[in-house]
């Protein structure tokens, strides 16, 4: 497997197919006298900001903030990839998990709120 | 070919035909024909095998790779690398639905006689409730068959008799024959209107939605070939019908009010209806499509849930961004912009950033990793780099020139 290659930046889907979002970051933890390992993948507007630059990263944490949303970042541990040849799955619950949180918050705050809204 | 992909080319075809001519292929291709005759009937030509076969990568790439367009591209050159042509292509999509409710605005001016800028938001209104409400086939399949109206652009230059060889000669690449600025503007903005970025993002989006497989490779590529070919006749028949009706009068399309007579020497009192009827459902079908364009883009490049057939709540980031691009297209548009300027210098500008949007999307369908044995031919690579760069080069010097008034 090449990290870069077939798991960063990929597609995260859950395990009822619903859309996590992106592998925004890698997690690698490096262990004395072993070689590092993969020890999960990271997703959230905190990470893709940083990798535009730390500032970003700021904005990013603030504007989380601001809307009440806890978490700017999400980690999920590698071992619960169960997948990533077309996405990266992962044996999680989408709609339950924090990287649901804008998903959960533009809904109830605006769509709801719109006429004929399903 | 199995049955259901024989209908699938059907409605393919009959939706390129109808979703071809938009406010910018006629604002272009009337302002070229009343200036210069039939001298850029070649950039239409060379713009829409250009297309065809970027709209025919674009439905391969979703085929063999399960990928959409904006998808692919950040998964194979990464978040960083996506940043610059996502905001070009966000700002210009802006521009481009602004002039295409515009368009829509002008049609309802013309028959109301009440001024584009109040028409701009129940336009907006409506655009959403279509697009909050309908579904991907339904949405594809309305504005296709009432876009079939656009056929009389082509009638109407069958009955204007146009010289045969005159109209073959305009085939052939020439230079300006006078005011060249003006000349290589137009022939830009004609190369914008017809490579619109947004239509290979909602074709590559519109094939994974529809689930497409490797076996619907034919049927998409001739729905590229005789749709996009059809789509270009429309194109050819404004830019004719405005080289027969303006240029012997020396009129100087400067405004869509100046077009609105543009059918009526040939098809007489049904001209009129048939101009306003087809200006307002392509700018209505085009608003559509850019909206849905830019939330599939959007979406895919954050990896959200998005497609046009689930209700808003399912995903409600992606109504959100559908949402609000039909609010500030509206918004641009209140502000009382000349909407025939907004168009011409929005689709200079679709040419400008056209490399940074189709160089990616070129690797992606040679890459072995995403199309394995289905990589494009040299011939197509060629054509599209060609004309690509070309056309953005011109744009960089012909729009400074255009805005000075020079020549």
């Amino acid at each position: 497997m090449e990290l870069v290659r077939d798991i960063l930046d990929k597609q995260i889907r859950g395990r009822d197919d619903e859309k996590l979002g992106k592998v925004d970051g890698i997690v690698l933890e490096l262990r004395d006298g072993e070689p590092p390992r993969v020890a999960y993948i990271e997703l959230g507007s905190a990470t893709f900001a940083r990798r535009i630059g730390r500032r970003f990263e700021r904005w990013a944490v603030g504007i989380n903030r601001r809307f009440g949303i806890r978490r700017a970042r999400y980690r999920i541990a590698f071992d619960r990839v169960t997948d990533h040849k077309l996405d990266v799955r992962v044996d999680i619950e989408a709609r339950r998990s924090p990287a649901f949180a804008w998903e959960h918050w533009v809904r109830d705050h605006i769509i709801k709120r719109l006429p004929f809204a399903k | 070919m199995k049955k259901k992909d024989l209908l699938n080319v059907a409605l393919g075809i009959i939706t390129s035909i109808g979703g071809f001519l938009e406010v910018g292929s006629m604002a272009t291709s009337a302002a070229a024909g009343a200036d210069f005759r039939f001298d850029l009937l070649w950039v239409i030509v060379f713009s829409t095998l250009c297309l065809i076969f970027l709209i025919e990568m674009s439905g391969r790439l979703a085929a063999v790779s399960k990928r959409a367009l904006a998808d692919a591209v950040r998964e194979r050159f990464g978040f960083v690398f996506t940043i610059i042509p996502r905001l070009l292509e966000i700002i210009v999509n802006l521009l481009v639905i602004a002039a295409e409710i515009g368009g829509v605005c002008l049609a309802l001016k013309l028959i109301t006689g009440i001024p584009v800028a109040v028409w701009a938001i129940p336009v907006g209104v409506v655009l959403w409730l279509v697009l909050w409400l309908g579904t991907l086939e339904w949405i594809e399949n309305s504005t296709a068959i009432l876009g079939l109206m656009t056929i009389a652009f082509v009638v109407a230059a069958w009955k204007l008799h146009p010289d045969p060889h005159e109209v073959l000669r305009g085939l052939i690449p020439s230079r300006a024959p006078h005011d060249s600025a003006r000349f290589w503007f137009l022939a830009v903005s004609i190369a914008g209107s017809t490579i619109s970025p947004y239509m290979f993002t909602f074709y590559s989006s519109g094939a994974v939605e529809e689930k497409w497989d490797e076996e619907s490779l034919t049927a998409n590529r001739l729905t590229a070939v005789i749709g996009m070919g059809f789509g270009c006749l429309m194109s050819i028949g404004v830019l004719v019908v405005s080289a027969m009706v303006f240029a012997p009068r020396n009129i100087h399309i400067d405004s869509y009010e100046q077009m609105a007579v543009i059918l009526t020497p040939a098809l007489g009192r049904w001209g009129f209806p048939l101009f306003v009827g087809s200006l307002a459902v392509c700018c209505f079908g085009a608003a559509v499509e850019i909206a849905l364009a830019t939330a599939y883009m959007i979406g895919q490049t954050f990896g959200w849930n998005w497609g046009e057939n689930s209700e808003p709540t399912k995903g409600a980031r992606f109504a959100l961004t559908y949402t609000a691009v039909v609010v500030l297209g509206a918004l641009i548009m209140t502000t009382g912009l000349d909407p025939m300027k907004l168009t011409m210098f929005s689709m200079a500008l679709t040419a400008v950033i056209l490399p940074a949007v189709v160089v990616p999307f070129l690797l992606l369908v040679n890459d072995e990793h995403y199309v394995g044995e289905h990589r494009s031919g040299w011939i197509g690579n060629t054509v599209v780099v060609v004309v690509v760069i070309v056309a953005s080069l011109i744009a960089i010097v012909a729009i400074p020139l255009e805005l000075a008034g020079g020549s």
